[in-house]
């Protein structure tokens, strides 16, 4: 009568025969892929994130349009990418305008009056997004503001972190 | 006598288990580039009237006095006015408190359910981040439920101002 094989033995045939099971592996990429293909936006990100300042949480969730970008750091306004002025001159200056940026917008204001009368499509709306840092003091806030409704920008966004 | 079963019938029934080692390097290399260009903090705006030019907020005169609803933010705590009898909720424990001026404004629109502006006046030195936390609560409350929040809008047209 043959002895049956030993446990040994047929541990070892057992072996010989798996292949590595990936089915559960492959679940979680495609649950992973999946969730991550939905956050993934196409259109990129219209604001992008700056280094230089830290937006401000917010439960607002409106999406950003495109406008005219007004950045305030704690050290510098940018206009499109533009310095203009610094922080501190903005904020010694007497009264609520601040003069460069002023210019500086009345001109970008003037630029798209300027285009929007050759080309249909493009309409002044007098729209503005402001970027401020989470540090910048009210007044600095309402210098800005004042300046742009001033220049003819009365449409007024602040761009903020979405919290949800 | 039997025929041999051809080789490419073998051939086929043996190649039965898929091979999924291909798409697994599929998805290790899109998961990380995924990964790596998904946005997690999503932007949003907020958008303002501009107080002046609009004629909602500066103006205090008694015509329009009843018309919107005006939130004093002081060093003492907020004070409310506008709409309603005016009211003064004071710091709690050093801090500004947000529970009871929420409460407030959920009663307030409560009973002037048509009135949407707010107009919100701060010190000049305070900072972007509390203006921002101010206009939020003013805009929208969150209540609890039965375990789920609900959004509840207050007063979405927000203009800012400076305590004068």
């Amino acid at each position: 009568m043959p002895l049956p094989p030993s446990r040994k033995k047929r541990r070892n045939t057992r072996l010989g025969t798996a292949t590595l099971s990936l089915t559960a592996l492959m679940d979680v990429f495609t649950i992973i892929l999946l969730f991550l293909l939905k956050s993934y936006s196409a259109e990129g990100d219209i604001l992008a994130a700056d280094p230089r300042l830290k937006l401000p949480l917010s439960t607002s969730t409106e999406a950003p349009r495109v406008r005219l970008l007004v950045q305030v750091t704690p050290d510098d306004i940018i206009v499109d990418g533009v310095r203009i002025t610094g922080v501190r001159d903005a904020l010694s200056g007497k009264g609520l305008l601040i003069k460069p940026l002023y210019k500086e917008l009345n001109a970008q204001a003037r630029k798209t009056e300027f285009i929007a009368r050759r080309n249909p499509a493009v309409r002044f709306t007098g729209e503005l997004l402001i970027q401020g840092d989470r540090s910048i003091p009210f007044r600095l806030l309402e210098k800005v503001m004042y300046t742009s409704g001033q220049a003819g920008y009365n449409g007024i966004s602040l761009a903020v972190i979405s919290r949800e | 006598m039997a025929y041999r079963p051809s080789k490419k019938r073998r051939h086929h029934v043996e190649g039965m288990d898929l091979n999924i080692i291909p798409l697994l390097n599929v998805f290790v290399i899109i998961i990380p580039f995924l990964l790596l260009t998904a946005v997690f903090a999503r932007t949003a705006i907020i958008d303002i009237l501009l107080p002046g030019e609009s004629g909602a907020a500066a103006s205090t005169s008694p015509a329009e006095e009843g018309r919107f609803l005006t939130v004093k933010v002081t060093g003492k705590g907020f004070r409310l006015g506008g709409i309603g009898r005016g009211r003064f909720i004071p710091k709690k424990n050093g801090r500004l408190d947000f529970e009871a001026l929420t409460d407030r404004l959920v009663k307030l629109k409560d009973r002037y359910p048509q009135v949407e502006e707010v107009a919100i006046l701060f010190d000049p030195d305070v900072s972007y981040d509390l203006v921002i936390k101010v206009m939020d609560s003013a805009r929208e409350a969150y209540t609890v439920k039965d375990g789920k929040r609900i959004r509840r809008i207050l007063f979405p047209v927000v203009s800012l101002g400076e305590n004068r």
